[in-house]
């Protein structure tokens, strides 16, 4: 005779719980360009840039995860390897890590699907997240941030940036040397300034509203997407914009687009002013819009 | 519990009424189904490689039929009507050599990345899969529309650098796929 | 111990003959890539090897994940299912290999500098009295709990045996364990669990 089906909330959970979190700090001596590396298996990581010589690791991570530091050594380091990976899917939603560090240090960060967060830092940043979202306020001088689903949000202008993302929307305010790709996601950049910068989506919308450097170059791309442009009149830069397909709008100027051959696709060439800079649209399908800011 | 009862036969019996099924969580089907994939894994592959070719044999084929009509117009036409180069000339071009060249180059780099991929496939979440395979179906898509496009137009150089910039999108794409942190 | 055997063997072994011819055309279906044939065997057989994952891991979240990986396992181990054995029995070998190689993960990771306030557990060696009981429970903790709360390898050895009823030899094959460290646990496992139940 078949048992009775019991559907169990808590019975059978040990008593002691797997589950528990647990404090976890730790702190280094290190030089103020020291280099760290930090994989990381947690819900939430926060990087931040302080002006001590040392690196502080605080933060809280289920019972059973595996934590561990490189040993500190008798003088200050110059590289740190940081590693925390929680037990279970669980675990790791509940693990969160504040890393604090020199503001001049290079600090590299791998991590499956957490938040991470990251400011004052100026040195340099990569951070490569597979699921969860990036956030950096401040200016680094480098800094590469990679999420294939989450939102990054670049709050700062860092002076070399490459952003890369599959699916997630990517908002940018400028730099000196800009790059951001994303196959679905959008890319808006607005509100700061940029001397280089190529954006690419395949199918999302690109909005782009940033004042342009004297000789500033400027390309952007998508397959399907959208690309709305919005330049200052004062820099009078040389455009260039061409669809296959698509059609272009110019509300910055009263020269027409042409029509291309056989009455498809589009293209728009205005000469610009000496120091103007040049910006250069392509889209298959995306129609291209050029406003003033 | 009678009083003649031992204790091991107590705990016997207590094992005995243990149930022996418990309704496990009711989503975790769908969490198992999610990782069923790999029985069909090489289904994107294929259906990619599958596309690809079937678009360029579309575009070939097609090609072909047209060039084969107009090739008969004009035996047939009478002498009087006045037939411009462009009803006559062929339809299609391959690709230009140089892009054609690229998209080999492409390709291997496709078909190595591809096979690192599938080796890790197992360690990935199934979400990124997911995501990863919906964004290389984009990708793909956009390849295979401006190829044929190029080929109907072999010295438009707009097309050439939309066509060249999605297949280095992609395979950055595989590049990056590939060196994920196993799943967490 | 005659009525031992006659209580445990009633658990093993249920698989009518005309489950067994369902689950041989739903196993065809699904070796050929049918996944709604293979989840009607889900449906079949998750309430065992939810349970039996359960008890083994003490701890529900693991539980889940175990019974995901044995799934997923099966539906890539199907082309070379011969039924040579039940499909639970098969499940089950899964479940219990899934279950090891995540300890045996778990020892490897054990290796690596742990921050203070880890303890080292051997795990065979716990006593269930070492295990935080309040006094309210102390007197009635029901079975389930006690098992819970067995050292891992010594609850394996008991819901193996005499929750499902495998034999010293079918747990041989599933765990590498010898006759003889099984019966010392089997052992030990009952002494703990009469203790904890006060019988």
């Amino acid at each position: 005779m078949r048992r009775i089906v019991l559907t169990l909330a808590a019975v059978a959970v040990s008593a002691t719980s797997l589950h528990a979190q647990r404090k976890v700090h730790a702190a280094y001596a290190v030089t103020p360009d020291v280099s760290v590396r930090l994989f990381a298996s947690v819900g939430t990581v926060q990087v931040v840039g302080w002006d001590k010589d040392s690196v502080v690791v605080s933060g809280i991570v289920a019972s059973g995860s595996d934590v561990a530091l490189g040993t500190p050594g008798a003088g200050p380091t110059r590289g740190l390897k940081l590693f925390v990976e929680s037990p279970t899917e669980q675990a790791v939603r509940e693990g969160s890590l504040t890393v604090r560090v020199p503001r001049g240090a290079r600090v590299w960060l791998k991590t499956g699907s957490a938040d991470v967060t990251a400011g004052e830092v100026t040195g340099g940043l990569d951070l490569n997240v597979v699921g969860g979202s990036i956030t950096v306020h401040g200016s680094p001088r480098e800094l590469r941030a990679e999420s294939m689903d989450g939102a990054v949000t670049i709050d700062g202008t860092p002076s070399w940036m490459r952003v890369k993302t599959a699916t997630g929307n990517i908002t940018l305010r400028g730099g000196e040397d800009v790059g951001a790709s994303t196959i679905s996601g959008t890319i808006d950049a607005r509100g700061g300034e940029v001397e280089r910068v190529k954006l690419e989506s395949t199918t999302g919308a690109i909005r782009f509203a940033l004042g342009l450097t004297r000789g500033a170059s400027v390309e952007m791309e998508t397959h399907s997407g959208p690309i709305d442009v919005q330049l200052s009149r004062k820099m009078q830069p040389e455009i260039d914009a061409a669809t296959v397909t698509a059609t272009i709008e110019n509300l910055w100027s009263k020269i027409a687009p042409v029509t291309g051959r056989e009455g498809r696709g589009m293209s728009l060439e205005i000469g610009g002013g000496q120091m103007g800079g040049r910006v250069v649209l392509r889209s298959f399908k995306g129609k291209i819009t050029v406003r003033g800011l | 519990m009678s009083e003649h009862t031992s204790p091991d036969d107590r705990l016997n019996e207590l094992t005995a009424a243990l149930s022996s099924e418990i309704a496990p969580p009711s989503d975790l089907w769908p969490a198992i189904r999610g990782e069923l994939a790999p029985r069909t894994r090489r289904t994107i592959h294929w259906d990619t490689r599958w596309r690809l070719a079937a678009a360029a044999l579309l575009v070939a084929a097609s090609s072909s039929i047209l060039t084969m009509f107009a090739m008969r117009a004009r035996e047939h036409a009478p002498a009087t009507v006045a037939v411009t180069p462009r009803d006559t000339a062929p339809v299609t071009q391959r690709l230009p050599a140089h892009l054609a060249v690229a998209e080999r180059g492409y390709e291997r780099s496709v078909d190595a990345l591809w096979r690192t991929l599938d080796e890790r496939r197992d360690s990935l979440a199934p979400s990124t899969v997911a995501t990863v395979e919906r964004s290389l179906r984009i990708a793909d898509s956009a390849i295979a529309e401006a190829r044929s496009a190029l080929e109907q137009d072999p010295s438009n150089r707009v097309l050439a650098e939309l066509f060249v910039s999605n297949y280095e999108r992609k395979i950055d794409l595989l590049r990056r796929a590939t060196e994920l942190a196993p799943r967490t | 111990m005659a009525r031992v055997l006659s209580l445990v063997q009633h658990r093993v072994s249920i698989e009518s003959p005309r489950v067994a011819r369902r689950d041989d055309a739903l196993v065809d279906r699904a070796r050929r890539g049918d996944v709604d044939a293979f989840e009607l065997l889900y449906r079949q057989h998750a309430g065992r090897v939810y349970a039996l994952c359960l008890r083994l891991a003490a701890d529900p979240v693991v539980a889940r994940e175990l019974v995901q990986d044995t799934f997923v396992k099966a539906w890539d181990a199907l082309p070379r299912f011969r039924a040579d054995a039940s499909l639970t029995t098969w499940l089950h070998r899964i479940a219990v290999n899934a279950l090891l190689e995540r300890r045996r993960g778990e020892k490897r990771r054990a290796a690596r500098v742990s921050l203070a306030g880890d303890e080292d557990e051997d795990e065979d060696e716990r006593d269930i009295a070492g295990v935080v009981i309040g006094p309210d429970v102390a007197t009635a903790i029901d079975l389930e709990r006690a098992i819970g709360a067995l050292p891992p390898g010594v609850r394996r050895a008991f819901v193996l045996h005499d929750v499902e009823g495998y034999t010293h030899e079918e747990i041989a094959t599933m765990t590498g364990l010898a006759a003889g460290t099984l019966r010392a646990q089997l052992h030990r496992a009952r002494q703990l669990l009469k203790r904890a139940l006060s019988l």
